[in-house]
């Protein structure tokens, strides 16, 4: 079967948590997944990501958070940001590559 | 109990034992243990029931009405059987309602990496031959460069405004729509990605396709952005890569599929166009661009292989005359190579769809 995610929470309390189908999990936090976006204009410029809450909230619309998320064909999924952006396709096989959580991590340096 | 039953009283279990011997001859399965014995009913040694299968009917489901009329005659007790043939198509579990068209059951893209290959061709027989065996079928062309299908089809008439959506133009009982109808005969197309994204949508969702068990989708060659589009709007059921025999061809066939399973859209198989040419005056048969390359790629990568298609002036003549060589009833060689490819396609699909897409949930 093709590596596939089982579910995603954008809300849970440590970012997104994504359950996959080989029973691996992990929590990716939203500015890690807003950096990370694969569309060519993210590319080309890195967005400017904020994490901390706005000192002056009234100008700014607080730390990065997806606001939603659909699946795209059999491959991907497609992130909504509260920064307006939500052009990024993020297939599966990219989402598992950019795994946080340590297991996958030393897998990547070893 | 047995004082008042008769001693040759039928039941249900021997009249199911003996249906269990009837193989499903493309699914190779038997048709109990497929769920297509429906509306089973026993009376007095009369047995009736209706064998639904999950594709067309093909002549290889007459034989299974045959075989199962037999083997319900020798079952002790059976003085009358009345078997009727049905047919009910479904989508892949988990796919059935979460996409832009929830209306078309199964969508089936014909790709080729390479040009001229006879994709189209291809497309609209196998959407020809899956009609005439009774499925509802629309035809979507999505090569908007090299529009064919109007011609293929011999299909002039441009769609009309519904009240929605595009009311396609119907022919032979196949909905069409095609960038032809949209573009005078010496305009091209000269798009960048977005425009193309756009159409592909349109095609699919401003469409009025009503019900269908098959959309067949004729792409261009390529790996670009209209093959994007296609696997991103919709979860696409399978794709047919469509091949000649010759190495070069499917090397560039081999990059098709290639894409297709980067987007994890299932391969239905490799077909082979223009497999071998048989001389209609000395019958002598020449295979022009070598043999068998597409069943050794499928060997290799370990695909369903759907079949041969020799090259035929018929074919070719048929083609432009916009008379479809499957629509022909008799056994002509060709027609019923046709044929078998749809059968070839229509049971990967099924078999496709007994495996559910595992839905993900999304929690905001």
């Amino acid at each position: 079967m093709a590596l596939a995610p089982k579910s995603i929470k954008l809300s849970a309390p440590k970012g997104i948590e994504i359950q996959w189908n080989d029973g691996h999990q992990a929590s990716y936090p939203h500015a890690l997944l807003r950096t990370q976006c694969p569309c060519a204009a993210c590319r080309d410029h890195p967005p400017e990501v904020k994490t901390e809450p706005d000192p002056l909230p009234i100008y700014g619309k607080g730390p990065i958070k997806a606001t939603g998320a659909e699946q795209i064909g059999h491959y991907a999924i497609q992130f909504h940001w509260n920064d307006g952006h939500s052009s990024g396709i993020y297939p599966f096989a990219y989402l598992r590559e950019i795994c946080p959580c340590d297991e996958c991590q030393s897998k990547r340096l070893g | 109990m047995g004082l008042f039953k008769k001693d040759r009283e039928l039941d249900e279990g021997a009249v199911l034992a003996a249906l269990q011997k009837v193989q499903d001859p493309d699914l190779n399965q038997d048709i109990v243990s497929l769920g297509f014995i429906k509306d089973l009913k026993l009376d007095g040694g009369r047995v009736s029931s209706t064998i639904e299968f999950n594709m067309p009917l093909f002549p290889s489901k007459r034989q299974v009405q045959l075989q199962a009329e037999e083997t319900l005659r020798e079952v002790p007790g059976v003085t009358d059987v009345l078997i009727s043939l049905a047919f009910s198509i479904n989508a892949r579990a988990g796919t059935e309602t979460n996409h832009l068209i929830p209306t078309v059951r199964n969508t089936i893209a014909v790709a080729s990496g390479k040009g001229g290959v006879g994709k189209s061709t291809v497309a609209v027989n196998l959407a020809v031959a899956l009609t005439k065996y009774g499925a509802r079928v629309g035809l979507m062309d999505a090569d908007v460069y090299g529009p064919s299908i109007p011609i293929l089809m011999g299909a002039f008439d441009p769609p009309s405004a519904g009240t929605a959506k595009i009311l396609p133009p119907e022919i032979r009982g196949i909905k069409l729509i095609s960038m032809g109808y949209f573009l005078p005969k010496d305009e091209a197309v000269i798009w960048r990605g977005p425009m193309l994204h756009k159409m592909v949508q349109q095609f699919l969702g401003d469409v009025d396709w009503g019900e269908l068990d098959y959309l067949v989708i004729d792409l261009p060659p390529g790996t670009g952005d209209i093959q994007l589009s296609l696997c991103q709007t919709i979860p696409l059921t399978g794709a047919v890569v469509v091949s000649t025999p010759q190495d070069l061809a499917l090397e560039v066939a081999s990059k098709a599929i290639a894409m297709f399973k980067r987007l994890n859209t299932p391969i239905l198989g490799i077909a082979e166009n223009m497999s071998y040419y048989a001389c209609p005056r000395c019958g002598n048969r020449d295979d022009i661009f070598g043999h068998g390359g597409a069943r050794k790629a499928c060997e290799k990568g370990g695909y369903p292989f759907l079949g041969e298609i020799p090259l035929s002036t018929l074919i070719r003549t048929r083609s432009d005359d916009g008379q479809p060589l499957a629509l022909e009833d008799g056994e002509s060689p060709i027609s019923r190579a046709f044929t078998d490819l749809a059968r070839a396609v229509a049971t990967q699909v099924s078999l496709n769809n007994a495996q559910a897409v595992p839905l993900i949930s999304i929690e905001e």
